[in-house]
């Protein structure tokens, strides 16, 4: 292996064979592309004539190699040597010989460039990767008002250097996979060594190893991939936009996944109670965060149970309440020609679809229905008297309660659940939403992600991982970055 | 809910007392059994049998256990059920919240080992939260002064009250604390838990009786579920009625760590039994059973002899497994 195909380039020239041959002849290999790279318009294919009558054939494919580099630091560097300009020149593209038709393949398809050398019987490359990609923006899903303003662009590399850029020690290690037979997608996992579980990181490589699929294109493929539940409907890896998190995250023993061509890194493994926590928390005031995680607490609690307890006070425990606000409730319902359980379903359904439309509609026209479905439509049913005013106000309570909760996936739990216990509670009253909230608790019980409990730090209870969970633990009074909470 | 008129029957005021002496005899049995794990830190408490105590009584001994514990499982199903249906669920038939809670036990069971260890912690975590509810009535407009230690009810009469405290901590479930502890390397969770338990149980006897006095409490069913019903909030007006929905945790927690106990007893007796396969033949057969109508005082009837049962087998099996411990330490050390 050369360190600058450059170097190989005129070595070869100068004194001839290195040594290094491949295991197919030039010939071959040179076919075998043809064949393989047949009705590709982008592929280029360009003799270059040395003044020392060596002929150099460069390959490329146009659209992921960047031309005006891989002139700029190979091809005019060599015609300035050979013609006697220039020394020859210690820098130059990253890259070494090619062995094989199916190595060749995976090099032109990963951003390098091919120099055939038939004279010599040689083939080299040279890693020049496209710089095209979009600027670094501010964090669109994950937005603070304090702290870093980038996010995660498409390029592997440009990622990996946003996280480099916070974590400047050896200790990140960082191990490279091509994923997907069809699309051979750059992959790199991310850890702290020291600080990440061996053993963790072990499992994570063994899977990211084994892994047979066609085809990958996002980083969310991953996650029934590397061992998660996939029909489980609680989030046990998170994705994030920023690298400030993944740095955190990386700290705190975790392992991130970053994918060539996705702007967000996977990071694994994730406890519940993790995801209540965003970035905004570690820039923040001690105090703040503490509210501001109750908070989140109790708008997942309103968010998922309201509507299950509403429907069981109403329709079964009624004696719960005290009289004076039992009396109200009823003349509220008092024409009501639905159950509380049907009203309740009816209206989430419909809360639920203006939810989806507005997602995808573009943003003023999502504002929009945002308006029509919760003020006239909200205004309409209770007049039609099809819904109490009472469901709406339980309904939208718990709508807004989820948008407390700072991660996207535990909405869509949210929905889940709270579908769940509207059901369970107007078959079995509060017992049915305590049997629910049991099986939910039994089921994150058995989850274990890379070998770590799902609810740690509650269970298996973990009095001295409690830093981080509610209260936050002020940065004078813990060991910088040594948060070692995953590997306890 | 039924512990302090279970226990008052027979001790009279000094009911608290039974209770408080039970619930150290069930810590002390917890400490033993938990020096016994950590000899065999990766085998089931039901796979001790066989390796102790061979595999001939082992398996009696198995046998004996996997009755018990499928009959605990029933026992606690069915009165759950049968709490429910005369405070909230009145039209609904009992069996359906038997089956609800045999399926919820079932499921436990598929969470293996770590899974229900870690769903006895947060069910236990759950409970602390119950203190609040139990403390109040205390001061709900009454103050009392505790009654003296061994007041006139005689020693037999107090050990008579022992078995219906024992159904209370749920017999087996104290050796399920001691997992997470073993790979904690410490023993405290036991103690904790055993500990809080018993002073829950204490201030709800004491609390009941002083309430209701024990003739008046003989004539209640659920003597806690009443005396919550007593407290009034400005929001809350029937705190029973919530008692009961948070309840399903413990009962979950009993029912899950009964019914896998008993399976992994049938696995040691017969090893080449799939465990999921023995759960689902279990299950079933439990949903079948739960279905006929057995009446509260029978099923009460049926709990004190399984009180007697886990007084006998609990302390028991903690004595002999850790005089077996002892003695193989000591020849270990010899060898």
């Amino acid at each position: 292996m050369v360190t600058s195909v450059w170097d190989a380039i005129s070595r070869l020239l100068a004194y001839g064979q290195d040594g290094k041959q491949p295991s197919q002849s030039v010939d071959d290999i040179m076919c075998g592309l043809s064949a393989t790279f047949d009705q590709t318009c982008d592929l280029v294919q360009r003799d270059i004539l040395l003044p020392s009558e060596h002929k150099v054939t460069v390959i490329f494919i146009e659209s992921l190699v960047d031309s005006s580099r891989l002139y700029q630091e190979t091809i005019e560097p060599l015609l300035a040597w050979q013609k006697g300009v220039s020394s020859p020149p210690t820098l130059g593209a990253k890259g070494g010989t090619v062995t094989s038709v199916e190595h060749g393949v995976a090099l032109l398809l990963n951003n390098c460039a091919l120099f055939v050398l038939k004279s010599l019987n040689t083939v080299l490359y040279a890693e020049v990767t496209s710089s095209t990609g979009r600027a670094i923006f501010p964090p669109t899903s994950e937005t603070t008002i304090a702290g870093p303003q980038e996010a995660f662009v498409e390029r592997i590399m440009t990622n990996l250097t946003l996280v480099r850029q916070r974590l400047k020690t050896s200790a990140l290690k960082c191990v490279n996979y091509r994923i997907g037979k069809k699309t051979q997608t750059s992959l790199y996992l991310l850890y702290m060594d020291g600080i990440a579980p061996d053993e963790m990181v072990r499992k994570m490589q063994d899977r990211l190893s084994s892994l047979h699929i066609g085809e990958i294109l996002d980083v969310s493929y991953l996650e029934s991939l590397i061992g998660i539940s996939p029909l489980s409907p609680f989030p046990q890896a998170f994705y994030t936009q920023r690298p400030d998190k993944v740095a955190g995250n990386l700290l705190e023993g975790r392992l991130a996944i970053l994918l060539d061509g996705s702007p967000q890194a996977l990071i694994a493994p994730a406890a519940f109670t993790d995801l209540f926590q965003s970035p905004a928390d570690y820039y923040s005031r001690t105090t703040n965060t503490v509210l501001v995680r109750i908070l989140r607490l109790i708008g997942f609690l309103l968010a998922t149970t309201l509507p299950g307890l509403y429907i069981s006070l109403v329709s079964f425990d009624f004696e719960i309440l005290p009289t004076n606000l039992a009396i109200p409730i009823a003349s509220f319902r008092a024409g009501i020609p639905f159950s509380p359980v049907v009203e309740v379903l009816l209206m989430t359904v419909i809360v639920d679809i203006l939810q989806e439309g507005a997602t995808r509609l573009p943003t003023k026209i999502g504002q929009t229905l945002g308006v029509v479905g919760g003020f006239v439509l909200g205004q309409a049913v209770i007049q039609a008297k099809l819904v109490s005013p009472l469901a709406v106000i339980v309904v939208a309570t718990s709508v807004i309660g989820s948008f407390t909760l700072p991660n996207y996936e535990l909405i869509g739990l949210v929905r889940i659940v709270r579908y769940l216990l509207i059901i369970a509670a107007g078959f079995l009253s509060g017992i049915g939403i305590a049997m629910i909230w049991s099986a939910l608790f039994i089921h994150m019980c058995s989850l274990e992600i890379l070998g770590v409990p799902y609810l740690r730090p509650i269970s298996p209870l973990r009095l001295e991982d409690h830093s981080d969970l509610i209260y936050h633990t002020p940065y004078r009074t813990k060991e910088p970055g040594l948060d070692k909470r995953v590997g306890g | 809910m039924t512990l302090p008129r279970a226990v008052a029957a027979q001790a009279g005021r000094d009911a608290w007392l039974v209770v408080l002496v039970t619930g150290c005899l069930m810590t002390l049995a917890a400490l033993l059994l938990h020096v016994v794990a950590s000899f065999y830190p990766d085998k089931d408490p039901s796979q001790w049998a066989v390796i102790i105590l061979g595999p001939i009584i082992g398996r009696a001994w198995l046998f004996l256990l996997a009755v018990k514990c499928i009959f605990f499982t029933y026992i606690t199903a069915k009165l759950y059920a049968g709490i429910l249906s005369v405070r909230i669920l009145i039209y609904t038939p009992k069996y359906v919240t038997a089956l609800a809670i045999i399926l919820l036990a079932f499921l436990a069971s598929q969470a293996f080992l770590r899974g229900l260890t870690r769903y006895s912690e947060l069910a236990f975590l759950f409970k602390i939260m119950l203190v609040p509810f139990l403390i109040v009535p205390l001061f709900v407009g009454r103050s009392y002064h505790l009654t003296p230690i061994l007041v006139e009810t005689p020693l037999v009469s107090l050990a008579k009250a022992m078995p219906p405290s024992v159904f209370s901590y749920i017999g087996f479930e104290i050796l399920w604390f001691l997992y997470p502890c073993l790979k904690n390397k410490s023993g405290y969770l036991p103690v904790i838990s055993l500990g809080y338990t018993t002073l829950l149980y204490v201030i709800t006897t004491i609390s009941a009786t002083i309430f209701f006095g024990p003739e008046r409490l003989q004539s209640l069913l659920l003597p806690t579920l009443s005396m919550l019903s007593i407290i009034q909030l400005s929001v809350l007006e029937r705190i029973d009625s919530l008692f009961l929905w948070v309840w399903v945790g413990t009962v979950t927690v009993t029912a899950a760590t009964q019914f896998y106990i008993a399976a992994r007893a049938v696995q040691g007796i017969v090893p080449t039994l799939h465990f999921r396969k023995i759960c689902g033949f279990l299950a079933g057969m439990l949903l079948l059973s739960v279905v006929p109508v057995v009446p509260l005082s029978t099923l009460y009837k049926w709990a004190d002899l399984l009180g007697i049962f886990d007084v006998a087998v609990v302390i028991g099996a903690s004595l002999i497994f850790t005089a077996i411990y002892l003695v193989r330490r000591t020849g270990m050390h010899n060898g």
